[in-house]
């Protein structure tokens, strides 16, 4: 029997049982972070603060169509076996609504400062493969631009995240297609695989080896990796198995999308019928961008006291489903919703690209489900590239 | 006083041939054209043309600058557009409109080619092939035409600020 | 072919401004005070407002390109963009020819002179000036298109003999209408041949009546060798560049300036796209070649 390591380092697997998952959370507070993690609310699995693990919505699974969100309890589910709610981490990183800037009116003129980033640093649980991709698409957006937001800066370096490997997918999952997932694939500082009652836990950084460091873990047995290794892997086959089945109104068909060539696809169809259809559907209700974890759209907006001397600018979220997204003293340039939700989507899938240098959409199917008439973008691009769903 | 230029057949012919609006018309269709053309100079100020006249002239702008107007009672005279060189003058007997639509008073001392209007569409009859190259101009110079009043009409100019982006308010 | 304003450039004596902007990329809201120097009024509801950088080092440091903008901060009220209308070799001093039109603009109207504005900037693409060089230059501009190519102008007769024709056709509604009329005369003697044109003319106005892409028929263009950079309302610029490309002008040589609502200026809040590009980033001046497509898909 060989000596067991004190110390983990990144690139290990260890194994660390259920219930010890609470010693994890209480090592990144006693860190001083503030622990996120997932929480049922109001019928949907969001992310809030969370101490015990207890708190977690154990033996919980979500049913997800389009326009349809649904939890349950399942005798057969674990601790993570539901997927993405309608929070993402750009409700932390990049918050609805935050003050940028506040100035004061002295004799002399404007004193303006940038409040600075004063929250603890967040600790995220529950973590899928799909929105690591997320977070990656929101870094390029606000810190490998020209520009950098400082806000997002500051949240970003001290973010510690403990991702998920998922075991199931929902029906609006697509990550399969857009490569994001089901499988965790770096860009985690841990990353835990459920097994029956215990979980493997890979080790992503040297902040992550650390907090393992004051927990109590186990060597990882070969067959427990293997296992770990091979559910998502199983999940993924079972995912594009699933693209043509239908197995009645508990199973919907799996989404699926072909990104192949998708970037001129849309651009060299600015004109297609789709657009109307899609149009005389869609509400303009702004839920997919609220819910999507890369759209990054807002408004700056001047809150002034009274005396008009205290000013606060604040960002707040936008979407280009608004007249006031394209507004212009000569008019709106998209003034229908035909057109705010071509822009939509050829900015997520196409023009992302051409800005970005990856699309937009990271496969995560929250749009499909939060869409209250359940507009299913995979099948609005099959639609314009001719084929059948 | 206007007065027909002494110019013989070649001289002419060369300024046909440098009017913009018979650009790659082939030699042989210009020097049918010269046959049934005169230059005519134009002091400043001096009316080409009335509204309402019988159309019976074609002009081309050599040099110079013509003002069209629109007449009425009362109102006056306003001005619609102006043309200069290379360009169609009195289009209307082209197409065997009865009466000239505007009035054309030049701006600046002025050289016109005039073609006489009966003379050309009888020639268009028949030599097809010139008949054509002329509606062809002419149809085309007439469709720029109504683009740029298309502008003038709907006031691009408005009340958009290219230069002051003002952002959402 | 051989590229004729290569081998010019090679030796060419121009020296064109680079732009430093003044913003921190890391606090890319932080604006700058300013005082407005001077208020000059222009046509009706049109103003001029100088400003200059409060902070000696700023001011120092501050440099732009033909084309670029600023945004105008009245704290309470809001930001605009407005384009730099002055000359890049003095860029102590700022020039915006504003009209006032929404809440932040109106309200600069109402501010005097010494008064106290913020500033951010600049920002956004320039008129590529440096492009031109060997070529000749055609800047048309319609309406309050011509303040944001004046420091085109500038530049273009600061060294006037790198270039070939330097030509502006510039038109309004009406001749009550026209911009910066008190300098022609000084841009004619520097060499640049200027046409003007109006929709409406009046009763005393001897000059050409039309609207700006009629003028292209009073110029002998050499397409092979020539540049244009147009700005003014969007129709007219489409019809501008349809002109020029019909002459031969190659797409990829036809400049436009954009406008779209411009909300943070530095590509986060997402409003000011248009297709693949930020208009405040690979924007405001874009060329044809690029943007032609997208600018001429309605509503997009």
């Amino acid at each position: 029997m060989t000596d067991r390591r004190t110390t983990t380092a990144p690139g290990d697997a260890v194994a660390l049982a259920k219930t010890d998952l609470q010693q994890v959370l209480d090592a990144l507070r006693q860190a001083g972070y503030r622990t996120i993690g997932p929480r049922p609310s109001q019928g949907a699995i969001v992310f809030d603060d969370i101490e015990r693990v207890e708190q977690l919505p154990i033996g919980m699974i979500d049913e997800q169509d389009g326009g349809r969100y649904r939890l349950r309890e399942s005798d057969e589910a674990g601790w993570f076996d539901y997927v993405v709610g309608p929070h993402s981490l750009k409700n932390f990183l990049f918050p609805p609504r935050e003050c940028v800037q506040e100035l004061v009116q002295l004799d002399d003129g404007w004193e303006c400062r940038t409040p600075p980033e004063t929250g603890p640093p967040l600790a995220v649980i529950g973590v899928r493969g799909c929105d690591l991709h997320a977070l990656a698409v929101q870094d390029r957006t606000f810190l490998e631009g020209p520009y950098v937001d400082p806000g997002y800066q500051a949240r970003r370096e001290k973010l510690f995240l403990v991702a998920v490997n998922c075991r199931r997918a929902a029906a609006t999952c697509f990550c399969h297609s857009m490569q994001t997932g089901p499988a965790v694939r770096g860009g985690y500082d841990l990353a835990l695989t459920e097994l029956e009652d215990r979980f493997v836990v890979d080790i992503g950084t040297d902040r992550g080896a650390a907090v393992m460091d004051r927990v109590a873990w186990s060597e990882c047995a070969t067959e427990d990796l293997a296992q770990a290794r091979a559910l998502p892997a199983d999940l993924e086959r079972a995912m594009h198995a699933r693209e043509s089945e239908h197995g009645g109104p508990d199973e919907p068909r799996q989404r699926r999308m072909d990104p192949t060539g998708i970037r001129d696809l849309l651009l060299g169809n600015l004109e297609h019928p789709r657009w109307d259809d899609v149009a005389a559907r869609c509400l303009g209700c702004t839920n997919c961008t609220m819910v999507c974890p890369t759209c990054f759209c807002s408004t700056v907006e001047e809150v002034a006291d009274l005396s008009g001397e205290h000013v606060r600018r604040e960002r707040a979220w936008a979407s280009c489903f608004t007249e006031e997204h394209s507004y212009l003293a000569s008019g709106v340039v998209r003034p229908t919703i035909r057109s705010q939700y071509r822009q939509w989507l050829t900015h997520k899938l196409a023009s992302w690209i051409d800005q970005f240098g990856t699309s937009g959409c990271i496969g995560c199917g929250r749009c499909i489900t939060w869409c209250p008439v359940g507009i299913d973008l995979t099948e609005e691009v099959a639609a314009i590239r001719g084929d059948a769903p | 006083m206007t007065e027909s230029v002494r110019a013989d057949g070649r001289e002419i012919v060369e300024m046909l041939r440098n009017v913009q609006f018979l650009r790659e018309v082939s030699d042989e269709l210009i020097l049918q054209l010269a046959g049934i053309s005169q230059a005519i100079d134009f002091p400043a100020g001096s009316v080409v043309f009335r509204q309402g006249e019988p159309a019976r002239t074609i002009f081309l702008v050599v040099e110079g600058e013509v003002v069209l107007e629109l007449c009425a009672a009362g109102v006056g005279c306003r001005r619609i557009l102006t043309v200069g060189p290379g360009d169609l003058l009195g289009w209307s007997p082209v197409l065997e409109n009865e009466r000239l639509t505007a009035t054309a008073r030049t701006v600046e001392a002025t050289r016109l080619i005039a073609l006489d209007g009966a003379q050309l569409r009888s020639m268009g009859e028949r030599s097809p092939r010139l008949g054509y190259e002329f509606m062809k101009r002419a149809a085309l110079a007439l469709a720029k035409r109504l683009t740029a009043t298309r502008m003038q009409l709907v006031d691009v100019y408005g009340s958009q600020m290219p230069a002051s982006l003002d952002s959402a308010e | 072919m051989t590229n004729v304003s290569t081998n010019v450039a090679a030796s060419a004596s121009a020296q064109m401004i680079a732009a430093a902007p003044t913003v921190p990329a890391n606090d890319p809201l932080r604006p700058h005070a300013a005082r407005i120097v001077s208020i000059r009024p222009e046509v009706a509801g049109i103003a001029t407002y100088e400003l200059e950088l409060d902070d000696p080092a700023t001011r120092d440091l501050y440099r732009f390109r033909p084309g670029q903008f600023n945004m105008l901060y009245l704290p309470g009220i809001g930001e605009a963009a407005i384009s730099i209308s002055s000359d890049p070799g003095a860029p102590e001093r700022l020039l915006h020819t504003v009209r006032a039109v929404g809440n932040v603009t109106q309200a600069l109207a109402r501010q005097r002179v010494n008064d106290r504005i913020l500033l951010r900037g600049p920002f956004g693409s320039a008129w590529p000036v440096e492009d031109g060089l060997g070529c000749d230059v055609i800047l048309a501009a319609g309406g309050l298109g011509l303040p944001p190519l004046r420091p085109a102008i500038h530049e273009l007769m600061r060294n006037r003999g790198d270039f070939g024709r330097v030509l502006l056709l510039y038109g309004a509604r009406k001749p009550a209408d026209l911009l910066y009329t008190d300098e022609y005369e000084t841009w004619r003697n520097a060499g640049i041949e200027i046409e003007v044109t109006v929709d409406l003319g009046d009763a005393n106005w001897t000059g050409h009546i039309g609207v700006v892409p009629t003028l292209f028929d009073r110029v002998a263009l050499d397409a092979g060798r020539t540049r244009l950079f147009t700005c003014g309302p969007e129709i007219m610029m489409r019809f501008v560049i349809y002109e020029a490309l019909d002459r031969g002008v190659a797409a990829e040589h036809a400049f436009l300036s954009i406008e779209r609502n411009m909300n943070c200026a530095v590509g986060f809040c997402g409003h000011c796209q248009l297709g693949p590009a930020f208009a405040c980033k690979e924007g405001p001046v874009f060329t044809w070649r690029r943007m032609g497509p997208f600018v001429e898909t309605e509503e997009f």
